[in-house]
């Protein structure tokens, strides 16, 4: 058999080769992107750039640039945390989250915050009415997982403190972990009504070209953030142990802790969920969080 | 490779590619793969070479969830108004919530009309042709069903509850023989339809097994696509790996606010308002 005719033999492929162009839906065999502006340059045809990816990550960056600003995100948006509720920031037991409001905002003009609220159903106690200290400073911080309630904070004038008695530890059923109470004395955990500002804020994950309508949303925010001018101004009162702040030499400056956040919008662009990771050495917490747009 | 081997790989090229195009459409075709001769992974029977891969039990015990019992404040009968564009996937104007203070809840999608109950388990249920994708709207649940909430718990001000998206055929379950299925190198398990490689639809149905076509009532086929039950050698009951978590905050007295993530970038959000013992129909 002469190689035509074994060529011949194999007329299914043939006919397959026929299905595939019969379902091309140009006059050309195509491979890769069609190209519209059929640009030629001496002679040669130049491929179309891909559509634009000219949307950066960074929220910063993307100001600059009112095709990519603002992304569906700005906006109000008032959310919890669901599963796994806990975080980890210094000591080997974890925290737990503030069980009211997470007041995430957004602005047109790329300020973004992130505020946690006590439960508002929970009893709430002021701080001065239990005769302690009050000055300036942050408007309240979160007790630790092993001494529950710290009592010995100092309040900011004129703020309530609150105490959202949230659920227990699990671990260590005396503990409350999200009590929050307000004060200026660092201490570690998340502050109650403090509007952390959040840090490496991106958005991702939409096509290209299609980039101002990213679902995602990445940031992390400093735990100890509000206590940063009181670690740099209190070195010496510092109990290493329960405050935020880490000293090297005659400086302090807030303990490094990160909360890190990703979360995703619905299609309908009504709600985000995703999670928010902290880190140890025992290990990484990731819990779920969900927002609702006001 | 001469050109005779080349010729004969285009030829099998040529069929593979012909089966590719029939199995991939729908109507009155063959679809190639169905879940039962899956068993979970596509890949199983295909490559001999690889270890077969064994369905895995659903049922897992799951850890408890922590929290508490829900609260007084959120203990009591919600009502939400379904609205927005995510509204439409659940074929209902309002949701209904009931949650009792020691844990035991409900959830409905307002429907004029509630299921009827599973009578003959040899016919399908709340599923028709062509597939399972008719079983329910796109948010997964059954119009007018109650569903038995699990896993409800609450932290401070916020509520959280499962609902088993496949509870609605816990009944036709109940009715169905258990059958059991083989793979070689794994346990064996039950099921309620012996294994098929293809399903046809159309007027009639049928499914092609090892002995050749059988034909196999529409609906039936449409419910087994769903795989809603588990199966012991005993009986079957509704499968609880298909579910949705749900958490919702009090934010005002008297106001349930979340959201229902019906598939991985949908939600549906839902404001729910406490309703009055005389307001509840």
């Amino acid at each position: 058999m002469s190689w035509r005719s074994r060529l011949c033999a194999c007329h299914p492929c043939l006919f397959s080769l026929g299905l595939l162009l019969a379902a091309c839906s140009g006059n050309a065999f195509l491979i890769g992107e069609s190209n519209t502006d059929g640009s030629d340059i001496d002679g040669a045809r130049v491929a179309r750039p891909e559509p634009e990816d000219h949307c950066p990550d960074l929220a910063e960056l993307r100001l600059l640039d009112n095709t990519c600003w603002p992304t569906r995100h700005v906006g109000r948006w008032h959310g919890f945390a669901t599963t796994s509720p806990q975080y980890h920031h210094r000591r080997a037991l974890p925290f737990e989250y503030p069980s009211g409001d997470l007041l995430l905002e957004l602005d047109e003009q790329g300020r973004a915050t992130l505020t946690f609220s006590a439960s508002p159903e929970q009893p709430r106690a002021r701080l001065d009415d239990a005769g302690l200290d009050l000055d300036a400073g942050p408007s309240s911080v979160a007790a630790d997982a092993s001494t529950g309630i710290d009592g010995g904070m100092a309040g900011d004038a004129g703020a309530v403190g609150r105490v959202d008695a949230g659920a227990q530890h699990p671990e260590d059923a005396g503990a409350r972990l999200d009590a929050g109470v307000a004060g200026s004395r660092p201490a570690l955990g998340l502050a109650l009504d403090f509007p952390y500002r959040l840090r490496e804020l991106k958005m991702s994950g939409a096509a290209l070209g299609r980039r101002p309508t990213d679902p995602r949303v990445d940031f992390s925010l400093l735990i100890a953030e509000p206590w940063g001018d009181v670690c740099a101004a209190s070195l010496a009162q510092l109990d290493p142990e329960l405050a935020p702040c880490v000293c090297a030499a005659d400086v302090c400056s807030p303990d490094p802790g990160l909360l890190t956040v990703t979360l995703s919008l619905s299609a309908d662009g009504r709600a985000l969920r995703g999670s928010a990771r902290s880190e140890a050495p025992e290990g990484v917490l990731a819990a779920g969080w969900e927002f609702v747009r006001e | 490779m001469t050109l005779l081997q080349l010729a004969r790989w285009h030829k099998l090229g040529a069929g593979m590619l012909a089966l590719g195009v029939s199995s991939g459409c729908q109507g009155d075709r063959w679809v190639i793969g169905s879940p039962l001769a899956g068993l979970g992974d596509a890949g199983a029977g295909l490559d001999a070479s690889t270890a077969p891969s064994c369905r895995i039990p659903e049922d897992e015990l799951e850890p408890a969830p922590d929290g508490t019992l829900p609260g007084a404040d959120q203990v009591g009968h919600w009502s939400a108004l379904l609205d927005g564009a995510e509204a439409s996937n659940f074929s209902a104007s309002r949701l209904e919530l009931t949650l009792a203070a020691d844990g035991a809840g409900q959830l409905r999608f307002e429907s004029p009309n509630a299921p009827a109950p599973a009578l003959d388990g040899a016919r399908g249920y709340l599923c028709t042709t062509p597939g399972a994708t008719s079983c329910t709207p796109p948010g997964g649940f059954v119009p007018g069903f109650e569903y038995a909430l699990t896993r409800v718990s609450a932290r401070g001000s916020i509520l959280g509850f499962r609902a088993l998206l496949d509870e609605p055929w816990g009944g036709w379950c109940a009715l169905q023989t258990p059958v059991e299925q083989t793979t070689p190198g794994c346990p064996a398990y039950y099921d309620i339809e012996p294994s098929y490689s293809a399903a046809s639809w159309g007027e009639a149905c049928s499914v092609l097994r090892a002995e050749g076509r059988v034909a196999i009532d529409c609906g039936r086929l449409a419910t087994v696509e769903r795989r809603p039950c588990i199966c012991t050698s005993t009986g079957c009951s509704a499968a609880r790996s298909r579910r949705l978590d749900v958490y919702l905050r009090l934010v005002s007295p008297g106001v349930l606010e979340g959201a229902l993530w019906f598939e991985r970038d949908r939600a549906l959000v839902v404001q729910l308002d406490r309703v009055a013992d005389t307001q509840r129909r």
